[in-house]
């Protein structure tokens, strides 16, 4: 009571003296003054509290109050960390209605699943509990819902009279050797939202000697005409092949390989050791080159087989190499205009098994699975880089003289195989990732329960009741996978 | 995923005071909501904020554009690029993934190095750090008469000037930025090819200036 005289007569500028003091001594027993002062008293308790709510309201304005964003067609809930502001209630926000969301005001929790992609300030009407008559304010937080990415993508056809034009998916299935053959290629979603055109190829074919082919090819993104290098590589290869006698010797040399007691009987083609002249004088004729002797052992012989066999293989691959040099030069364009990948699997049944052999250049996996999946082998190399994006096309002259050529090659026998699969990048990537999850039983195991119909969409590449195959493929192929929109061909032998 | 890192380092010095850092924070906001319509980037395209003043500090760590919120900057204090450059390179050792045989790394990351001053700092010891851990391609802006493009051009061979730090110029670096990153989010996508200069980069406004 003292404090609050003082201070008055302070505020009223009454000099203090005598006559004050014992004014204030006589004053500090009377009721009156003491009933007043507890009114002072208790007003400004009131003051304060009306100024502190106030101030709550106010704190809650400039408060950062960040609400994660959220997607559209996803679930979204988001609850009010209000802790900090005890007394504050939001009532309701305003404008969460545009974003197709709904907010609860007892949990402070915002919840539902955001029809449409938008930006939008969202007016959060908020109260101070404590208020006797509460007033309604306001705070804006701006709010975001991405778009789904799927809808974001345009299809728009490609310009089928540009040079070189291509189909913007294929599909074929039919018999290969004693088996079947189904293969689908779609263009990626990122050329399809730009309209330009499918970098992928394949070709097969049925070969004399009762052999086949199938080849399948990924033309580089970064090259102009990679759409023509691709049909080039995959169409000129199969080509090569089509030539009765070089597969005859082929049949001859794979007896020799797998039946060494013939291997006598089977001259090893002196072509071989024959420089060929060619318009790439630069590319050499010979990567693997024996020493040959006098009496070879039956290693030496084994491998002098191997080489003859890798020698013919080298030659169509050289051949592809020539044909897209002379389609350039004819053209008036540049060779790295046509860059592609190739991989290709020459495949004949013999009464020792299935001989496969194959070659790779690029990032595109050959696999054979063998039976229920208890072999799975990936029959090439494939050319990765280091931080990403470092592969190699058969455009490229340098990969001829590179001494690791002869391990791009491979020759396998196996005595049946349930599944003979290339594919592009596009697929790869997408469901197997890295390099080493193409020999993973477990990966493998995914991959063809999806190709089964697990998956997202439901959709199923049925391998007996085959007669709509190629489509269901192809459907297939259109697969969701965030990041993954390169072109997508898959061949499968079955 | 193959994410494709984007760090932006903004100098929010004192001079940065008023119209630039308003339309920095401006700039930042429209190319955020333009990336976002874009497929490839809103999935490949991930984006981290360092400024720098007295001090460097990350107020956004790589960030999905999905997720991304922008964070309120203030602009005070000296210069310290060097700061800025070490924080960096600290950052693309924690942030940016390499390629292993267990996944496909990270992209080579894309930054954009914007000043309107001199380095009040060592700057070169912050770049040497920087030079040691970095592959990807840096773009240098100096913006207004007060920033040295000199400095910026012994950091990178691409270096481009504003003449004004007026918002108008600023925006249209923001814009040209944001078509850098949409360019380079789709030819990483579609060719596997990362971008390694200024060439590669779709060709900037009349307001900016390619210097180096």
């Amino acid at each position: 009571m003292e404090t609050i005289l003082k201070q008055l007569l302070d505020e009223f500028s009454v000099q203090q003296n005598k006559v004050v003091d014992n004014t204030l001594a006589k004053l500090m027993h009377n009721a009156k003054i003491n009933a007043l002062t507890k009114d002072i008293y208790s007003s400004k308790q009131q003051i304060i509290a009306i100024f502190q709510m106030y101030r709550e309201k106010e704190e809650f304005k400039e408060a950062q109050l960040v609400i994660p964003n959220a997607n559209a067609k996803k679930h979204y809930g988001y609850s009010f960390d209000l802790a900090q502001f005890s007394n504050i209630r939001i009532q309701k926000i305003k404008n969460l209605d545009k974003a197709g969301l709904t907010f609860d005001p007892e949990t402070s929790s915002i919840c539902g699943v955001p029809n449409i992609a938008l930006t939008v300030d969202l007016h959060l009407v908020f109260i101070n509990t404590l208020e006797e008559n509460p007033t309604e304010d306001i705070k804006i937080i701006p709010f975001i819902v991405n778009a789904d990415p799927k809808d974001l993508w345009l299809n728009r056809p490609s310009n089928q009279n540009d040079l070189y034009a291509k189909a913007d998916s294929d599909k074929y299935a039919g018999a290969f050797l004693d088996k079947q053959i189904v293969i689908a290629s779609q263009r990626g979603r990122s050329h399809a939202h730009e309209g330009s055109f499918r970098d992928d190829h394949f070709y097969m074919s049925a070969l004399p000697e009762a052999w086949s082919v199938v080849a399948v090819a990924d033309g580089a993104g970064s090259a102009k005409f990679s759409r023509q290098g691709s049909k080039i590589a995959t169409e000129y290869l199969v080509k090569t092949f089509d030539n009765e006698v070089l597969l005859h010797e082929l049949n001859d040399l794979c007896l020799a390989y797998y039946t060494p007691a013939l291997a006598e009987a089977v001259p090893l083609s002196p072509k071989d050791d024959q420089p060929v002249s060619e318009a790439t004088t630069n590319i050499t004729d010979e990567p693997i080159e024996e020493v040959v002797k006098a009496e070879m052992t039956a290693e030496e012989c084994s491998l002098k087989v191997k080489s003859s066999i890798i020698n013919i293989l080298y030659k169509s691959v050289r051949d592809v190499h020539a044909k897209l040099v002379e389609f350039a030069k004819q053209e008036d364009i540049l060779l790295k205009d046509l860059n592609t990948t190739l991989i290709f699997a020459l495949v004949k049944k013999f009464d020792f098994g299935y001989v496969i052999l194959t070659f790779g250049v690029g990032d595109c996996p050959i696999n054979v699975v063998i039976g229920d999946l208890e072999e799975v082998r990936l029959l090439n190399i494939l050319d990765i880089g280091e931080f990403g994006g470092g592969t190699r096309f058969i455009t490229m002259p340098e990969i001829f003289s590179h001494t690791d050529m002869p391990l791009r090659f491979a020759i396998n026998r196996f005595d049946d195989f349930s599944k003979l699969i290339l594919m592009t990048d596009g697929i790869y990537d997408a469901k197997f990732i890295t390099e080493n999850k193409l020999e993973d039983k477990g990966t493998w195991n995914t991959f063809l329960q999806d190709l089964g119909g697990q998956n997202e969409d439901g959709t199923k590449v049925d391998f007996v009741a085959d007669e709509h195959i190629k489509d269901q493929l192809l459907t297939w192929l259109d697969f969701w996978s965030k990041g993954n929109h390169d072109d997508r061909t898959l061949a499968i032998i079955y | 995923m193959r994410r494709l890192p984007v760090y932006l380092l903004l100098d929010t010095s004192g001079s940065m005071t008023g119209e630039p850092i308003e339309a920095v924070k401006n700039g930042v906001q429209m190319m955020m909501h333009s990336l976002r319509q874009n497929p490839q980037a809103i999935e490949t395209a991930f984006v981290s904020i360092i400024t720098f003043d007295s001090e460097a500090k990350q107020i956004v760590p790589l960030t999905d554009l999905a997720s991304f919120q922008m964070v309120d900057i203030k602009a005070s204090g000296v210069t310290s690029l060097g700061a800025a450059l070490a924080l960096l390179a600290d950052k693309l050792e924690t942030e940016v993934t390499m390629t292993t045989l267990e996944q496909k790394g990270d992209w080579k990351p894309l930054i954009f190095v914007m000043t309107d001053g001199i380095p009040t700092d060592n700057w070169q010891q912050g770049y040497s750090k920087l030079k040691a851990v970095n592959k990807g391609l840096i773009v240098g802006c100096a913006a207004g008469q007060g920033a040295d493009d000199a400095i910026l051009r012994q950091i990178t061979n691409s270096v481009v000037r504003l003449d004004s730090a007026d918002s108008e110029s600023i925006s249209k670096f923001f814009q040209w930025v944001t078509a850098s990153i949409s360019t380079t989010s789709t030819k990483v996508e579609e060719s596997g090819k990362e971008v390694t200069g200024l060439d590669q980069l779709p060709p900037p406004p009349s307001e900016l200036v390619i210097v180096a």
